[in-house]
């Protein structure tokens, strides 16, 4: 058993932080995003890595069925969990696999999703704090469902679990809203000791807006052809949202990223290589290769613009009207961004997965067949009839979006390729 | 035994001779896709509610070009009925989205069918106050879509009589897990499948006739003295008798199960004297033993569990899993650590397809399994 965090500050200090200085030495355009990015990333994992020494500062551990702000309103320092296992797809795959090796030895089949199967590791692993609380909503998914009961009684902290609707509409934020009023607000009163206080909320909230608004410009941005950024970059705003939405780091960082993406459509500067296809990413795409989207991009000139998992159905700021609102849009928020609008049924999901298409001006669709996704999977025979028919170009790929030991990045790129220099050609 | 023969026979097929007759009186049957949704809704208004399942089919070819290979062999089943045409005779269907392979089904099933009646419930997923106002939505929903859709109003003394029948076959069902407790039992766990089974396939008053036909018959029963060991199932989508048959052919007995085609689906009895009797039929479904889906169920289900091995002396757990059930999974690993900690019995970790009823993997496995107890 490890001491909490220690693997994710080995990381942080091993290797995020020398790549920062290794980006500020450097004389590239791209630098400059890749430096805000490691900036924020770093500044955000130190923050919770000194609330783990002080045990009256609470880390509060949440599901992404919900965004941070409220946590901040409680002085709490939010750890997003699905945001945890990309932390080492990447650079420290032998992290990832000692996790995911610790879940199946404590009985989770392989064929359950590696998100989860990672967590469950982590946290009988003892990564994760002590001094925390957990949220998870029942949505979006198996692997989520059996996770966090299992961490549950891992971690032996408290936990709330929220209902969360599978249906969209106001009604449905509106009664998600109501829960976490009822529910969420004083468990967090609770574990806290701390009273809700909702200008302390609304000053949260407004500034979170604020990284709304530049993420939405910035999104609009993505709409301008070709791209002004590279695609590995590009989902920066919204990771960085999702893990820290209502810190004025986030605001800040959005907004710093925000005026280089804007400088660029302003000065016309754009990727240096010629933007042939612009690529919609359905579901996830592989975290375990960080060179994937910049070869996609030189060698066969398709920039992923968008996922329909980050093109959020959502697209308006929190109205602060009063605590109704607050609670209603906040509920909103959590539902619809990232996977949890997994949970929609496969209409839905085609209907949204079109929205973006349009909106994104993509010509072609990749999607993540990821192998302990019941749910992606699941949908496959209906979009790849609807693509069919409404004559967009889709390229399935099997694979497990962390893990390259179920297909490597060499197989992938082969498969890319011979889609962009067949289908697509 | 002749009462028996009935219940295997309504059971081995859907479109039993009880249903055709049903249907050539002018009834109507609608498929629920799960056993969380509450049927007696359907009931209430006067249409059979059947449990769906596939039983005898031999493979998916047809369904797995529609979902995935790693969906469930259940939803999979399902869907191959439905494209086979072995579901025409119903006249509508309720989907729902208890867990990611039947959220993905919903939406074949609606794709690939022409019901009249088609209606989405969507699931609760705790076991809260939340939870409760959602299942009280949807079966709001559920009613206002069979007026709307089929014309029939529900009225209150319309549920009420539903519950009455219903607490019937609940408790006689309570009844027959009684005489389980006996050493021998005096019917084996695949008889008990079939009357489960039948009790999902035909009309429940009539069930509910049958049943209470067959218990003085069974209290009667003779069996032969013998101490195999008796055993719990727990496992999804487990509908098979043969499979039941095959355990028990090793030398076991299964006593008891916490099965959706099983106790799941009889346990509890609804509220007759409360004011609204939609909210006493929410209580019953929040009560029972939960779904493994419930995100904050296990607690609830290890204390139902524990007590049901307590009483009928259960000496070991056979966790029967689909293959890709994450549900089953979770459980499965709550539950043995949980029995390990109170040094209570084993459990055997089974994992299967939904039409097995024999493997030579499982055999060894099981036989082992038996000599440890
Ligand atoms: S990939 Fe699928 S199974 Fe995994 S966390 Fe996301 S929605 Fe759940
Ligand atoms: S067996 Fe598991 S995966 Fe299959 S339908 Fe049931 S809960 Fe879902």
């Amino acid at each position: 058993m490890g001491k909490p965090f220690e693997k994710t500050m080995e990381m942080v200090n091993g290797l995020a932080k020398p790549a920062l200085e290794l980006f500020k030495t450097m004389d590239d355009e791209d630098a400059k995003l890749f430096i805000i990015r490691l900036n924020d990333s770093i500044g955000r994992l130190e923050e919770i890595a000194a609330a783990i020494t002080h045990q009256n500062q609470k880390v509060a551990l949440f599901e992404f069925g919900l965004t941070p702000q409220l946590f901040y309103a409680f002085d709490c320092v939010p750890l997003c969990m699905e945001t945890f296992p990309m932390l080492f797809t990447a650079n420290r795959k032998e992290v990832f696999y000692e996790f995911i090796e610790a879940a199946e030895a404590a009985g989770l089949p392989s064929d359950v999703c590696s998100t989860d199967r990672c967590i469950v590791g982590a946290a009988l692993s003892g990564e994760f704090p002590t001094n925390s609380f957990f949220v998870a909503s029942s949505a979006p998914c198996d692997g989520t469902r059996i996770a966090y009961p299992i961490m549950k009684k891992a971690l032996k902290v408290p936990t709330l679990f929220l209902e969360a609707p599978y249906t969209y509409e106001k009604e449905a934020a509106h009664w998600y809203g109501q829960q976490i009023k009822t529910d969420l607000i004083p468990f967090l009163e609770a574990v806290t000791g701390k009273k809700f206080d909702i200008d302390r909320f609304r000053e949260i909230i407004e500034e979170s807006n604020k990284a709304y608004e530049l993420m939405l410009d910035i999104f609009d941005a993505y709409t301008v052809k070709p791209s002004p950024i590279p695609a590995s970059i590009s989902g920066f705003p919204y990771a960085s949202f999702i893990a820290s939405a209502g810190h004025p780091r986030n605001t800040e960082s959005t907004r710093l990223f925000h005026d280089e993406v804007m400088r660029r459509v302003k000065d016309d500067i754009q990727n240096p290589f010629e933007e042939k296809h612009r690529v919609l990413w359905c579901h996830v795409q592989p975290t375990f290769d960080g060179e994937f989207f910049k070869w996609m991009e030189e060698k066969l000139g398709a920039t992923v613009v968008t996922s329909m998992l980050s093109s959020s159905p959502i697209l308006l700021p929190i109205d602060t009207t009063d605590i109704d609102t607050m609670l209603e849009g906040y509920a909103w928020q959590g539902l619809d961004m990232t996977m949890s609008i997994m949970r929609f049924d496969t209409n839905k999901l085609l209907e949204f997965t079109m929205k973006a298409y349009h909106q994104y001006r993509c010509d072609c669709v990749i999607v993540t067949q990821h192998v302990g996704c019941n749910s992606i999977c699941g949908a496959a025979g209906l979009m790849r009839r609807y693509f069919h028919d409404e004559g967009v170009p889709a390229l399935f790929i099997e694979l497990d979006y962390n893990d390259d030991r179920v297909l490597s990045s060499e197989p992938l790129r082969e498969q890319v390729e011979d889609f962009f220099t067949t289908i697509m050609a | 035994m002749d009462g028996l023969n009935y219940f295997e026979e309504t059971a081995s097929t859907l479109y039993n001779p009880d249903v055709r007759s049903w249907k050539q009186e002018g009834g109507l049957v609608i498929a629920t896709q799960c056993s969380s949704i509450p049927e007696e809704l359907i009931h209430a208004a006067g249409i059979l509610p059947m449990r769906v399942r596939a039983p005898g089919l031999q493979d998916t070819k047809n369904a797995d070009a529609h979902l995935h290979r790693i969906n469930c062999s259940y939803s999979r089943s399902v869907l191959e009925y439905l494209l086979l045409g072995k579901l025409n005779f119903l006249d509508g269907f309720v989907a729902t989205n208890t867990c990611d392979h039947h959220l993905r089904l919903v939406s074949e099933v609606e794709d690939k069918s022409d019901y009249s009646f088609f209606h989405y419930f969507q699931m609760y997923h705790t076991l809260g106050q939340g939870a409760k106002e959602w299942l009280l939505i949807e079966m709001n929903r559920l009613v206002k879509e069979i007026g709307t859709t089929l014309g029939i109003k529900i009225s209150t003394e319309d549920l009420r009589r539903t519950i009455s029948v219903y607490n019937r076959t609940r408790r006689l069902m309570a009844r027959l897990n009684d005489m389980r407790k006996a050493a021998p039992p005096p019917l084996t766990g695949a008889e008990y499948m079939n009357i489960v089974l039948s009790g999902m396939s035909i009309p429940r008053e009539a069930f509910n006739k049958r049943l209470e036909a067959l218990l003085p018959e069974l209290e009667k029963r003779q069996v032969a003295e013998t101490r195999l060991p008796r055993l719990l199932i727990i496992g999804g989508a487990c509908d098979s008798p043969g499979f039941i048959d095959f355990i028990e052919s090793k030398g076991a007995c299964i006593v008891a199960d916490g099965l959706c085609f099983g106790l799941r689906h009889y346990m509890g009895i609804i509220d007759e004297a409360a004011s609204d009797p939609l909210e006493a039929i929410a209580d019953r479904y929040l009560a029972r033993i939960p779904c493994p889906s419930i995100i904050d169920g296990f607690d609830q289900s290890y204390a139902i569990l524990k007590e049901i091995i307590d009483e009928l002396d259960v000496q070991g757990v056979i966790s029967a899993r689909l293959k890709f059930c994450d549900h089953f999974a979770g459980i499965r690993k709550m539950l043995v650590d949980q029995l390990r900690q109170e040094k209570s019995v084993p459990v055997l970790e089974l994992e299967r397809e939904y039409n097995t009823t024999s493997s030579g993997q499982i055999s060894t496995r099981i036989q082992a399994f038996l000599e440890l107890l």
